[in-house]
């Protein structure tokens, strides 16, 4: 069946629907499109971030009115601020700042930065360069980023050094640092564009503060955590801004579409990125925060107590003042004083104004006060103006006032109950009087006044009282011998503390200058004996018999001449302790004294008690003083001598020796060498050079050996003892003062251990030669091809041998000489001369012989070959 | 006075090691010679001639 015609008004319909609906579509689309055609080209869409300004909108911060200091804030409902308004600016400002002066440096720093804090510094940058004064910021403009600034309008706490330009601070320190930008986006780009459109980027800013490589945005610095006390630095302040923003730039164009004439299509980009860097410094220090005090007062029982106070402050203190029982001193150095800056806005700042004075009521009888710019140190001796025996801790008080603060001490002292101590000194000698000075002084070194001091010497007794300087004059007559004379501080509680003894000298002197030329020769003697008995050793060995004998006798000779003069010497001593009056008893309560310390009295006293002993010849009490201090001071007591004169002599005559041995050796070789071409000698002459050259060998390295031991022998002493008296009896924690005074007393004592040592050191250097020497001295001797060796060996051994027991003499000589000796000062340096020449001897001199023997030996060895050859 | 007496020294050594040269010279000079006996003390005089000089040409600490 065939379907009729389609229903055509519902295709119809269907057509007319799809007509409308692609109308419909085209215009919305138009009505889209139109929205961006018809946007005009100075109607702009609004940026993504706010807080810009359009340039058009722009205009630069104007300068408020000139501000000034309110006297309101200060003193709110005070009716003097009506009488202070009504001045000229000048009186005004200069009149109100002394008015709202605080009680405090704490209110003084509170009361600046509440003021400070409360300026309406915002916008408007004032620069104080242009009104000549110290800018306290930075200013400058990029692009967008316009009037931009910083400004450091306050440390808190912290006061202004004029001295120096630089701004003290504390251990922490905030700082008030307003900074100000504006991002100014310009409204369009130039140029013909039908249309523009932004993308506001926006901008970053921020304020750093750097000290060294410390850096914050905060606005608290740790200055204690950063800067010494006392050091200065330089605070950075530095603002870095960013800012940027980019438009998005559209040009007309022919249409693609037949019915257009124009479309405004998108053409270019424009970015802008600006950047802006400020930066200032400002001088900082840091205050010390150093603070030592003490107050110490000696009481005694009756009369004036005397004080001492001791500080260590920050040098740039404002004041301090301490009090006794209501007696009061004030030392002050600086005051604070509030000042004014800045044009448009009125700053304050605290300043550091010199301002030194010192007052009281308490009577200072000394002072010394110095400072480094960063510490101040003082001593202040003070003395009650009135009796006062009864005081105690609560009776003192000490305060400290800085530009920081105050600090306060109670019970600000302690007491002692006053012990007197005395120093004796010869003024001058005239005449046959001695002028004897007695300082009496308490613990904390301030002179006693009226105190009595009682000087005896002999049956001599004077009383002397001390006067306002603690000094005391005695004048005694002078003996005949040095006599001691002793002062002590009559009722002093203190007994060993109150009594001294020095030793005034005699009418007769000590040595002349016949005795000095006297000693020095029966001083050289010794010398000059060993000398001799060297050279007659030679001698002999060389087979000058006659010769030796006369050499001996020479010796012998010098023996008596020797005794004569020692007995000179001690005749001298005898006559001299004879002819004093009474030289003896002078000195016994010294002796008896000295006999009954202990270990620290005997080191105190030990120069007086030493010449006590000397003048009644108590030598056998002076080794027990002596023996007392050693035992304590054992180890460290230096045992062996200062040989360091001897030591280069020492070392240039081994080396000489060495290189004549060498030479010697070298000349045997080439003889012995030469040798080898006589048939007849040939094999034995080999045999020769060869035990020729191990016995050079052998000599020279033993020689190290010994020399090693006698090097490691020394290392071990000082190691034990240290090199001089001097630095052992430091090392001793004995005072350098007291090792000087006494040094030549303790020169005498010292040697009683260095005889032990050197004893010592001779046997080891005898047995190392033993044990090279002499069994292979043997060994050669007995090989009939190197007897002659085996001899010079052999000499060579027992040359050694024999020296060592020459040097043992003259040691054991000088022990006997220092101990026995009546005259310890003219018998020590004659003593110490045996040692000198017993050290010269065998370290020196034994060597140069022991080689040279060997090296005479070789000639006579090389003389008695030839003699065979013959 | 120690500048002269290390010249001396320096000088009496400068000597021994000139003679042991020499030494050690003729020593080798003897290798050459036809008698064995003579080339055979010569080669042992040379080796310890060597070895003395060495050794006591080491500086010893004084």
């Amino acid at each position: 069946m065939g379907e009729g015609p389609v229903d055509s008004p519902m295709l119809e319909a269907r057509e007319e629907k799809k007509k409308y609906f692609t109308l419909f579509g085209f215009v919305f689309a138009l009505f889209i499109f139109s929205l961006f055609m018809i946007t005009p080209a100075h109607a702009l869409s609004p940026g993504k971030y706010s807080d810009y300004v359009w340039a058009s909108d722009y205009h630069p911060p104007a300068a408020p009115a000139n501000m000034n200091l309110n006297c309101s804030f200060f003193l709110p409902d005070d009716p003097v601020c009506a009488d202070i308004n009504a001045l000229d600016n000048e009186s005004r400002d200069a009149v109100l700042l002394a008015a709202i002066g605080r009680t405090s440096p704490e209110e003084y720093q509170d009361w600046v930065r509440y003021w400070n804090g409360q300026l309406p510094i915002k916008d408007y940058y004032d620069n104080l360069s242009a009104i000549n004064e110290t800018a306290d910021g930075a200013y400058g403009e990029n692009n967008s980023l316009r009037d931009m600034w910083f400004r450091l309008i306050d440390f808190y706490p912290a006061v202004y050094d004029q001295r120096d330009g630089y701004y003290y601070l504390s251990d922490q320190t905030l700082v008030l640092s307003p900074f100000h930008v504006n991002f100014v986006v310009p409204n369009s780009m130039e140029g013909d564009w039908c249309a523009q459109s932004y993308d506001i980027k926006g901008y970053d800013v921020e304020l750093r503060k750097s000290i060294g490589n410390f850096s914050t945005t905060g606005s608290i610095l740790p200055v204690s955590q950063l800067m010494a006390p006392g050091e200065k630095a330089n605070l950075t302040l530095t603002m870095s801004a960013t800012g940027a923003y980019s438009y998005n730039l559209s040009a007309s164009r022919n249409a693609s579409c037949g019915n257009c004439t124009q479309e405004c299509v998108f053409n270019a980009t424009r970015s802008s990125a600006d950047t802006l860097t400020l930066s200032h410094e400002y001088p900082i220090k840091r205050f010390p925060d150093t603070f030592e005090y003490n107050n110490t007062l000696s009481v005694p029982k009756t009369g004036f107590a005397q004080g001492l106070v001791s500080l260590r402050l920050p040098a740039d203190f404002l004041y301090y003042q301490f009090s006794v029982k209501g007696y009061t001193y004030t030392v002050s150095r600086h005051e604070l004083q509030l000042q004014s800056y800045g044009g448009v806005y009125p700053l304050l700042r605290l300043a550091l104004i010199p301002s030194p004075s010192q007052s009281g009521t308490l009577h200072i009888t000394s002072s010394s006060q110095n400072d480094d710019n960063i510490t101040y140190w003082a001593d202040l001796h003070y003395k009650l103006p009135v009796s006062a025996p009864d005081i105690g801790e609560t009776d003192c008080a000490f305060t400290l006032v800085t530009p920081f603060g105050t600090k306060t001490v109670e019970r600000a002292c302690t007491t002692a109950r006053a012990e007197s101590s005395i120093k004796l000194e010869v003024l001058r000698v005239e005449n046959g009087i001695g002028t004897i000075q007695a300082s009496v002084h308490d613990q904390l070194g301030n002179p006693l006044e009226g105190s009595v001091v009682q000087f005896t010497s002999g049956g001599l007794v004077l009383n002397k009282t001390t006067d306002a300087n603690g000094i005391a004059l005695a004048q005694l007559p002078q003996g005949q011998s040095t006599s001691s004379v002793e002062g002590a501080v009559v009722d002093s509680e203190n007994a060993s503390g109150a009594k001294a003894i020095i030793f005034l000298a005699g009418k007769s002197g000590t040595t002349g200058k016949g005795a000095s030329f006297l000693s020095a020769v029966v001083g050289a003697a010794p010398i000059l004996l060993i000398v001799l008995l060297v050279s007659s050793s030679m001698m002999w060995l060389l087979r000058k018999r006659s010769s030796a004998w006369l050499v001996l006798l020479l010796c012998l000779a010098l023996l008596p001449a020797m005794a004569w003069g020692q007995d000179a010497g001690a005749n001298n001593t005898t006559q001299i302790t004879q002819d004093s009056s009474g030289g003896v008893l002078d000195v016994q309560a010294t002796l008896d004294a000295c006999r009954g310390y202990d270990f620290s009295n005997a080191v105190r006293h030990f120069g007086e008690c030493a010449e006590a002993y000397q003048l009644s010849n108590e030598f056998s009490s002076m080794r027990r003083t002596a023996t007392k201090l050693i035992e304590n001071i054992g180890p460290l007591v230096v045992a062996t001598p200062d040989i360091t004169a001897y030591k280069q002599p020492y070392s240039d005559m081994v080396r000489i020796s060495l290189a004549l041995f060498r030479v010697a050796w070298a000349f045997n070789s080439l003889y012995l060498l030469l040798n080898i071409f006589n048939p007849n000698r040939r094999n034995e002459a080999l045999k020769q050079y060869i035990w020729l050259i191990v016995f050079v060998i052998f000599a020279y390295f033993s020689f190290t050996l010994i020399s090693g031991a006698v090097s490691a022998v020394n290392n071990v002493a000082e190691w034990v003892a240290g090199k001089d008296a001097a630095a052992s009896l430091t090392q001793a924690t004995l005072s350098a003062e007291f090792v000087s005074e006494n040094y030549e007393m303790l020169k005498l004592v010292l040697p009683f251990l260095s005889v032990t040592y050197l004893v010592l050191l001779a046997r080891n250097i005898t047995v190392i030669a033993m044990i090279l020497f002499f069994p292979f001295s043997l060994l050669l001797f007995f090989t009939s091809a190197t007897k002659g060796f085996g001899r010079a060996a052999l000499t060579v051994t027992f040359a050694a041998l024999g020296l060592g027991v020459v040097n043992a003499i003259l040691l054991l000589i000088y022990n006997i000489l220092v101990t026995t000796a009546a005259d310890p000062t003219l018998s020590g340096s004659f003593a110490a001369t045996f040692f000198s020449a017993s050290f010269i001897i065998f370290f020196g001199f034994v060597n140069l012989l022991v080689l040279a023997v060997a090296f005479l030996s070789g000639i006579v060895f090389i003389g008695q070959s030839r003699g065979a050859e013959g | 006075m120690a500048a002269a007496l290390g010249g001396l020294i320096d000088s009496l050594d400068m000597l021994t090691n000139i003679l042991l040269l020499i030494v050690l010279a003729v020593s080798v000079a003897m290798y050459a010679y036809p008698d064995p006996s003579v080339r055979h003390n010569g080669l042992v005089a040379f080796l310890v001639t060597l070895l003395a000089a060495a050794l006591t040409n080491i500086k010893i600490p004084v």
